[in-house]
């Protein structure tokens, strides 16, 4: 309950330990603090890695673009990733310790990611997003192109090159189909890249057939598609426009999910392509039971408006979604967690996630008690249903 | 029909009438220039009243000719004891800074003299203009004369939430005529309702409209306006209650980490919206297992958060009776009548106690 209002309290310092957690000491994989690399076994489905500095791009974008990309491309847009009007908090979005000596963003020195996600957290495989960067870019037309692309590259360079727990989401020009299908294409061939990054405020709603050159390419090589938060509707973070404090545009972000949860459902794309996954990323899981219980009541109510679905709609979502679990809903009872875990009839498609090195990133030592949600359930969202989704070994 | 409420002594926070058409309010238009303007224009309502209830849609549909004061005592006030009358009429949707509120206050002069005059157990929503909150300010204040007016009635889909501090004119005049605001699904300001811009069926339209509802929870928290209307009260309608649950433990979560932004908030977030918002039950969207409908009793932490609606002419009484076979009777009495009766002071105009007359049962 409140305490001093003067002393906000960190995301590390809001939970305790979980003792049965991995990484601690009892039965886990290594001792909390030093776990052994060959006992890892978490799955970090998010997390963000940055360029140092915006030149840093440059050795890997074509000369050409050099002007362009210099000028700084996003004018006005820049403001709906991060509700720029207000200071967010600790510093920007970054967690204070993952901040680099020599400069730079969070995520963006591979020895600080290493030491303190990697090695200190017991994790077997991370996936990079560099969404930092994706919303400084076009998001379609050539520029957009070649500047994902380069991304792409200085991933496979950078980051992918120096340590083989790291696996990547490929950054495409997603608000550009055919563009954005022909990426995939170039690095589908390069397993290590194992989604398709879009995000989760897109300019028409997903189910929109602007996107399917998109799902086309990536069910052809059998990789999901990540919708990750926030992006760049043109419209405000909040269904009533733009907030006016940080705190509200952070609170309303997951109300983009059930708009493109919906749109899925209603748009008929999985009949077109059955085998397309998407991961609902960085939303939590509460927004999803509630969507479910209506979509449904509405669809049985509306069948003269949705004549072309045949089955309840979370019937088709709970076979095409999957969810990441950061930042995990808080409930005021541990036990209602469970009853979330139980209303979700999600076990087999929830991942774990930490969202370093964002302030609000989840420990896997602390955030999921083992003992509250059983081995069984506990040990499918922190690696077995990544392993499934992503054809990792186990 | 539900079953449960018929059985019970009951209040119905939500009943809508329609204006049936732009002669029925002419007349009371205050100004002789706007009857004839409407008149010359053929003006047939706001745009955004046929998007809320459009009559091409057999759930939502309200026709206002169908609608009467009759079919109301036939229906409603065959179970409930008191009818709350709402007469959603579009207006956030006008741009017109002098044609909007004089529509407002012809809709209420019509209210009280066709619905309220009509029977006693009715009681209004006063329409206003929130996008022209000074006119707002002005109508509550004409209007709450009539105490028969129990709330003042506002759309979710507007410009901005309704924690902005251009609004606050709207709660200053609510609260200083003891008046709680209702906001109800719908409306419409021309702008996408959601993060991700149109969607592209009303089907999906229709299931994304809670998410303005959660905006305004948010806000309306989050901006201090109960800090600094501290007797004002909030009940939203038609938009269910069980996303409720997850809002909470998100605003709860944000407040933690990041109040410095805030510091008017003393207490977590969800201390204010149990203290200060209500929900209607009509409709409701319940868990698809019966098991997992006390899980959300639970979660939302008590009972004296719920509003009974009818949400008559619209046909959502079974999800109600879901809901109520979930409940104890000291519960189900308190969503049923308690919780509305202290909200909107009713014992003005009814009878409270064991002695509080039992509606006629009907099947």
């Amino acid at each position: 309950m409140p305490g001093d209002v003067t002393h906000p309290v960190g995301a590390a310092e809001r939970l305790q330990p979980d003792r049965d957690a991995p990484g601690s000491a009892a039965e886990g994989p290594g001792s909390r603090g030093e776990p052994r690399q060959a006992d890892a076994v978490v799955i970090d489905c998010d997390v963000h890695n940055a360029l140092p500095v915006r030149d840093a791009l440059k050795p890997y974008l074509p000369s050409r673009w050099h002007v362009y990309y210099d000028q700084g491309v996003n004018t006005q847009r820049e403001v709906t990733i991060g509700a720029r009007p207000h200071p967010g908090p600790y510093t920007g979005v970054y967690r204070r310790d993952s901040l680099p000596g020599r400069g730079g963003p969070g995520g963006s020195e591979y020895d600080l990611l290493r030491s303190q996600l990697l090695d200190a957290k017991g994790i077997r495989r991370a996936i990079l997003h560099p969404v930092s960067e994706i919303v400084q870019i076009p998001l379609y037309g050539e520029a957009g192109a070649a500047i994902a692309a380069a991304l792409n590259d200085w991933m496979v360079e950078e980051w992918l090159e120096r340590d083989d727990r790291l696996r990547a989401a490929i950054t495409v020009p997603f608000e550009d189909g055919p563009r954005a299908a022909l990426e995939i294409e170039h690095r589908a061939g390069d397993r290590r890249f194992v989604k398709v990054l879009m995000m989760m405020s897109t300019r028409e709603p997903l189910g929109h057939p602007k996107y399917w050159p998109i799902y086309e390419a990536a069910v052809a090589y059998g990789l999901p598609i990540s919708a990750h938060v926030a992006g760049f509707s043109g419209t405000g973070t909040m269904a009533t426009g733009w907030p006016s404090y940080w705190m509200e545009h952070n609170i309303a972000l997951p109300q983009a999910y059930p708009v493109q949860a919906a749109s899925l459902a209603y748009s008929g794309v999985f009949d077109r392509f059955p085998s397309l996954q998407f991961v609902f990323e960085e939303g939590g899981l509460g927004w999803l039971p509630p969507l479910l219980w209506r979509l449904d009541r509405t669809w049985r109510a509306m069948r003269d408006f949705a004549p072309h679905l045949d089955r309840l709609p979370s019937e088709v979502l709970r076979e095409h979604l999957w969810l990441t679990t950061q930042p995990l809903d808080e409930p005021e009872r541990p036990q209602q967690l469970v009853q979330l875990f139980e209303e979700l009839e999600l076990d087999d498609r929830i991942v774990f996630a930490t969202d370093y090195p964002h302030w609000d990133a989840d420990d896997p030592v602390q955030v999921l008690s083992r003992s509250l949600l059983g081995v069984e359930l506990w040990s499918k969202i922190m690696w077995r249903n990544a392993e499934t989704l992503f054809g990792f070994d186990a | 029909m539900s079953q449960i409420a018929a059985g019970s002594r009951s209040i119905d926070c939500d009943v809508h009438c329609a204006v049936p058409s732009t002669e029925a309010i002419a007349p009371y238009l205050s100004e002789e220039h706007w009857r004839d303007h409407v008149r010359i224009t053929q003006f047939s309502g706001p745009g955004s009243l046929a998007l809320t209830y459009p009559s091409w849609h057999p759930m939502l549909a309200t026709d206002g000719a169908a609608i009467t004061v009759d079919s109301v005592r036939s229906t409603v006030l065959r179970r409930s004891e008191i009818a709350i009358m709402q007469c959603f009429y579009g207006l956030e949707s006008m741009t017109h800074p002098y044609l909007g509120p004089a529509l407002a206050r012809a809709v209420n002069c019509w209210l009280q003299r066709e619905w309220l005059d009509a029977d006693e157990r009715l009681l209004g929503s006063i329409v206003v203009t929130p996008q022209r909150p000074a006119a707002a300010a002005e109508e509550i204040a004409r209007t709450a004369a009539d105490e028969r007016f129990v709330q003042v009635l506002l759309p979710a889909r507007v410009q901005q939430a309704y924690g902005d501090q251009r609004y606050w004119p709207i709660w200053e005049a609510a609260e200083a005529h003891g008046l709680p605001i209702a906001i109800t699904f719908g409306g419409g300001m021309g702008l996408p309702p959601t993060p991700a811009n149109w969607p592209s069926s009303f089907f999906e339209d229709y299931v994304v409209g809670t998410l303005g509802l959660q905006s305004h929870v948010t806000s309306l928290v989050v901006e201090g306006v109960f800090q600094r209307f501290p007797n004002l009260e909030v009940a939203l309608f038609e938009s269910g209650v069980s996303w409720l649950p997850p809002l909470l433990w998100r605003m709860d979560q944000n407040w933690k980490a990041v109040r410095t932004e805030a510091p008017w908030l003393k207490e977590a977030p969800s201390a204010y919206v149990r203290r200060h918002i209500k929900f209607g039950t009509a409709p409701l969207d319940l868990p698809s297992r019966r098991a997992h409908i006390p899980y959300l009793l639970e979660q939302l932490w008590s009972d004296e958060l719920l509003l009974y609606c009818s949400d008559s002419p619209h046909r959502y009484e079974e999800t109600f009776d879901e809901l109520a076979s979930c409940l104890d009777a000291e519960a189900l009495d308190r969503v049923l009548w308690r919780n509305a009766f202290d909200l909107y002071r009713l014992e003005r105009f009814v009878a409270d106690g064991p002695e509080a007359r039992q509606p006629e049962i009907v099947s």
